[in-house]
């Protein structure tokens, strides 16, 4: 009997031990795409679901998004996350290092499960490289009580924005119309581009050689966005604005509009809950409207053992999959789900999500290129300049074309 | 000593006020912004008087950001880097500034090269070296506090060691000799004797390893990670595409400096005697 017992013990401490031996263990990094506290206890929460379905575990780390370095050697030296995320434009770039998994978009739904834009951000040379975990657009917030006291509706085309912001302006005083960023914002070529498409505009040519923002519809883009601080629409404190501080202009009150995403409407709700405001699609320029698609999207490193690999996709399928999105993206992120499917949680039948979603079929993607980085970066450094140019006296009526003719040159190098 | 006339006074204290003026008031608007409400903050008027007092970003500011975690690792990777710098930079010191061995002089020179070299230059060595020690040890090198700790001492080393050695030359051979004479050996005399004596400039470096520790950035944007993320990294956090969280970053910026507060309170007689004995030896 004694040895028996000895003898089960032993089979079954080595059953448990090969068990253990044998299962997967993977990391995943994500931005810290909600306050740490709450974002990290979401995901060791469905961490703790996943693998007492698969018996996957998956080791969550929150990083910056200051943090490409530490994905880029992730990527070279094997040794980090086995999925991470990655924000739209950054995805063909880190493709190109030939150190992202080649992703069969039937294994998580299909390729028209998600928004075209998202999936297109996803691919270098046509051959996906990410899945598409949550999408964001840019509309129009409003400040509903300025509004009715300035006697205006929401505006539906770009000069109907002057016209609203001029009524404003005469019942609120001058810059109190619309909050945008200048020098300092990550993100000013997003709002830029808005508006040079419903221009008839567009970044690059047709097959991606050469830089074509620099056409008259960029001009007349760039010279509509200075205007707006020239005709007292806009404070000329934007010029120094990063994005965070034109969005708290608006939160704060200060102005009545500002172009932004959805990820707002949480900071409204945590800074300034009283806030009484809507948001109302791009204005339509005389090509209709237009706004931007960014998000992020889930990439896996190829360069770890196969059944790190399926277990890292099996996670990625997880995190998109309907309901476990929709929770993440209503509760967490504030973000538009990038799986269509999980738009069908009740939470975005709202008007208000209901506009995110229809301004999101139309919104356009950068070209799914490599060198986007260095791209948008000669961008952002020509027209970083531009608003403070105004400011200091320096703005003429050449002025934007010279902007536009460098930053083109310098782009025109880098697809060289 | 010729006594200063009433408006040299005046000029005299004016100055200083002005000075204090300059740095303290960066000082005095992080701990005013840290009972601000974010509204305030980011208002268009700007308050040197919080016109909502509210505890919530100091409530907050480690729900955002695991701000506690990153303080306690930043303790325990400046605090390595300090005791280990020290006990290396003592014997090296000790050496350089008693014994006349060949290649003194290249050693020396070596030393002070480093400190000609900007930083970013040692990154991809750093990584590639501790993936080297990883692949062929089995030793975890990134994502570590040891990692940590061994980096910031071989950047805190050679401008310690320069600087103990200025110190040690202040303090006579002499008793080195007579410490031997009553029976010491090198080592006993170096810290039974030279050491107690030598306290003010192990006090300047040893605080100087341990700010160096605290503030650095680039190296700890590479070689941490979650579990070893240091404070100055933390307080970036802060800030991100979609908000800038200024209320919980200004209190988290007054957590973040009472350690310095508190080390510099305790050495402070020592640090500067150590420093000014550096200066004018060297």
């Amino acid at each position: 009997m004694k040895k028996s017992l000895i003898l089960l013990t032993v089979v079954l401490t080595l059953v448990v031990a090969t068990t253990i031996a044998s299962a997967v263990e993977i990391t995943f990094w994500s931005m810290d795409n909600a306050p740490s506290a709450i974002h990290t206890a979401w995901m060791n929460e469905q961490a703790e679901i996943f693998e007492a379905e698969t018996g996957i575990k998956v080791n969550f780390e929150e990083i910056g998004w200051g943090d490409g370095p530490l994905i880029m050697n992730a990527i070279i030296t094997g040794e980090g996350a086995h999925v991470f995320q990655l924000g739209t434009t950054w995805n063909p770039e880190y493709a190109s290092t030939g150190g992202l998994l080649e992703i069969d978009m039937d294994d998580f739904g299909g390729a028209d499960s998600f928004f075209e834009a998202n999936l297109e951000s996803t691919t270098l040379d046509g051959v996906n490289y990410g899945v598409p975990w949550f999408a964001e657009t840019r509309v129009l917030f409003y400040n509903v009580d300025m509004f009715e006291e300035a006697g205006v509706e929401p505006p539906q085309t770009y000069l109907d924005l002057v016209d609203v912001g001029l009524e404003i302006v005469d019942t609120f005083g001058e810059g109190r119309a619309i909050a945008t960023a200048g020098t300092g914002a990550w993100d000013l070529i997003h709002n830029w581009a808005i508006i040079l498409w419903a221009h008839g505009g567009d970044m690059l040519n047709q097959d991606n050689t050469a830089a074509v923002f620099n056409s008259a519809a960029g001009e007349r883009a760039m010279n509509y966005w200075v205007n707006l601080v020239a005709n007292g629409l806009a404070d000329e404190a934007c010029a120094e604005y990063n994005q965070p501080q034109a969005d708290s202009a608006f939160i704060n009150e200060d102005a009545a509009m500002a172009f932004m995403g959805p990820w707002n409407i949480a900071n409204i709700m945590d800074q300034n809950p009283d806030l009484n405001f809507d948001i109302v699609e791009p204005p339509a320029g005389p090509f209709g409207r237009a706004s931007f698609s960014g998000g992020s999207n889930l990439a896996i490193r190829n360069n770890a053992p196969a059944e790190e690999l399926e277990a890292a996709k099996a996670w990625v399928a997880y995190l998109v999959s309907d309901e476990v999105l929709a929770d993440y993206t209503k509760n967490l992120s504030m973000m538009i789900p990038a799986n269509k499917a999980a738009l069908d949680d009740p939470y975005y039948d709202s008007e208000l999500w209901q506009t995110f979603i229809t301004t999101l079929g139309y919104a356009t993607a950068y070209p799914p290129l490599a060198e986007w980085g260095p791209i948008e970066g000669a961008i952002q450094g020509n027209f970083g300049q531009v608003l403070s140019d105004y400011v200091d006296g320096n703005f003429t009526s050449t002025t934007a074309k010279e902007y536009l003719d460098a930053a083109a040159a310098e782009v025109n190098n880098i697809l060289d | 000593m010729n006594k200063r006339t009433p408006l040299e006074n005046f000029l005299f204290y004016f100055l200083i006020l002005l000075l204090l003026f300059f740095v303290l008031a960066p000082y005095a608007w992080m701990v005013s912004s840290s009972f601000k409400t974010t509204l305030e903050i980011q208002g268009m008027t700007p308050t040197w008087i919080p016109q909502t007092l509210t505890l919530e970003n100091y409530v907050r500011m480690n729900q955002t950001v695991p701000i506690v975690d990153y303080f306690m690792n930043s303790v325990i990777i400046s605090l390595g880097t300090m005791i280990f710098s020290l006990l290396l930079a003592v014997l090296a010191a000790y050496g350089i500034s008693r014994f006349n061995f060949p290649g003194r002089n290249i050693y020396i020179l070596v030393l002070l090269a480093t400190q000609m070299l900007p930083g970013v230059l040692f990154v991809i060595p750093y990584f590639m070296l501790f993936t080297w020690i990883r692949n062929t040890f089995g030793i975890q090198m990134t994502n570590t506090y040891h990692g940590m700790i061994f980096t910031y001492t071989s950047f805190s080393l050679p401008f310690a060691i320069l600087m103990l050695r200025n110190y040690l030359d202040s303090v006579p051979r002499s008793i080195d000799e007579q410490a031997l004479i009553d029976g010491c050996t090198r080592f006993m005399a170096l810290f039974r004797i030279i050491i107690p004596l030598a306290k003010p400039g192990m006090a300047a470096i040893g605080i100087y390893s341990f700010i160096m520790a605290w503030n650095e950035i680039l190296f700890a944007t590479i070689l941490t990670r979650g579990e070893t993320r240091t404070i100055s990294l933390g307080l970036l956090r802060y800030l991100t595409q979609n908000a800038s969280r200024w209320g919980e970053m200004m209190a988290a910026c007054i957590f973040a400096t009472i350690p310095i507060i508190i080390i510099f309170t305790l050495v402070q007689k020592n640090l500067v005697k150590g420093l000014i004995s550096g200066a004018t030896k060297g």
